[in-house]
């Protein structure tokens, strides 16, 4: 299916909010073929460049059979002519100089000896928990068993702040507390691969810390450690109080000559108070990774979950 | 009573050493650091979606498609790009 979808269509992932407000020649294209959804539920659609909508999504093969079937002025390449004068008006993109960090969120649990395995269908319940409106967690287990996918940026004016003058070995401080609040607030929630909401948007400044270490200092290169631990809770959940205590621990390095962040992972490890949407009832670890993308395709400038409502309120932290 | 102490005793120890969200959490040891990052990411066979050459704008891909003549395939979510969430 990978290698059937690649080879017969142009493939596009956009945020259904934008594309349906947007005030130029692609914002009619969206009105007219109504090809994003215009409910609360994500949608797939397979669209002409000339405007018509090509059938049920759910059988790929039928729908090359329709694309087959349109006149050639309709296929052929470079017959079909779209744009106008108007501004475009484009989907969101990281600014200039953020570090883009790929984020994956993973449910876990623990052998009989203490050590951390994935889970299984067995893990989740069946049927779902009373007060949950979210179906049979184990029948959905394949979905909830794999990483959730997101995004961090970290403005220029934060991972700079980050960077130590001159370091020496074992110097430490705090990394800047928008950053902080930025990896509280947004990116330790165990919603994500769930779903959108998020929960712990109201952390504040005593609810985890975060400090940089020096681990090595040369003419060329800092090597930092970044060490924390966080204490996130949300009274409103389904199945009660949701909670999240990860420690946190990570490695950066910068490049002095470059003066460029060309490595930066970390880590979040730590027990989730039950899982949102009544997945997993219970005390159960979850894993955060967080990973540095020298250099994104497309499909990684995504903008952030935490930063799909009001960008400016997520790159510009309120510290409160 | 002694059999009673001996079970409070027993209940004390169980509250104590009962992991709760709300404890402090363990440090993380150094060297567990490699595994565990590769451990909680995408593993093989999952989130094939992101093997795909998805473009985020979709006004060029649209150009994209009439340029090349194919059709456009359009995943979207309701408050952001699939992605970037699923």
């Amino acid at each position: 299916m990978v290698k059937f979808l690649e080879e017969h269509f142009v493939l596009a992932t956009v945020d259904a909010r934008h594309e349906r407000s947007r005030k130029d020649w692609a914002g009619d294209f969206v009105r007219k073929t109504r090809c994003v959804t215009f409910t609360a539920s994500g949608r797939k659609c397979a669209v002409t460049a000339g405007g018509k909508v090509l059938g049920n999504i759910h059988s790929l093969k039928s729908l090359e059979k329709a694309w087959k079937a349109l006149p050639k002025s309709e296929r052929t390449p470079g017959a079909v002519k779209v744009g106008d004068r108007r501004t475009i008006d484009r989907a969101l993109e990281p600014p200039k100089g953020v570090l883009v960090l790929r984020t994956y969120t993973r449910q876990l649990e623990r052998k009989d000896d203490g050590t951390l395995r994935y889970t299984t269908p067995e893990d989740y319940p069946a049927p779902e928990p009373a007060g949950t409106r979210s179906g049979s967690p184990r029948r959905e287990a394949a979905r909830f068993r794999e990483a959730g996918h997101d995004f961090l940026w970290i403005p220029p004016s934060e991972w700079r702040a980050l960077i130590p003058k001159s370091p020496r070995v074992g110097d430490r401080g705090p990394v800047p507390v928008t950053l902080k609040l930025r990896v509280l607030r947004y990116h330790l929630d165990p919603e994500r691969g769930l779903g959108e909401a998020q929960w712990f948007t109201r952390a504040g400044l005593d609810d985890g810390s975060l400090d940089w270490i020096v681990e090595s200092a040369s003419p060329k290169k800092v090597r930092l450690r970044l060490e924390g631990h966080a204490t996130l809770r949300h009274k409103g959940g389904r199945l009660g109080p949701t909670a999240y205590t990860p420690s946190l621990l990570g490695y950066l390095t910068y490049d002095i000559r470059q003066r460029q962040v060309i490595d930066l992972k970390m880590i979040a490890l730590g027990n989730v108070l039950n899982t949102p949407r009544g997945v997993r009832p219970g005390l159960h670890p979850l894993g955060i990774t967080f990973e540095l993308v020298p250099d994104p395709v497309e499909a990684e400038q995504v903008v952030p979950r935490g930063g799909r409502d009001n960008v400016e309120r997520y790159l510009n932290i309120n510290v409160r | 009573m002694s059999r009673k102490l001996f079970a409070f005793v027993l209940l004390l120890c169980a509250c104590v050493s009962t992991p709760t969200a709300a404890q402090q959490p363990q440090p993380i040891p150094a060297k567990q650091f490699d595994g565990l990052h590769a451990m909680f990411k995408t593993q093989p066979g999952e989130s094939k979606f992101w093997k795909l050459p998805w473009m985020i704008q979709l006004d060029e891909a649209i150009e994209k498609g009439a340029a090349e003549g194919k059709p456009i395939f359009v995943w979207c979510g309701a408050g952001g790009a699939p992605v970037g969430v699923c």
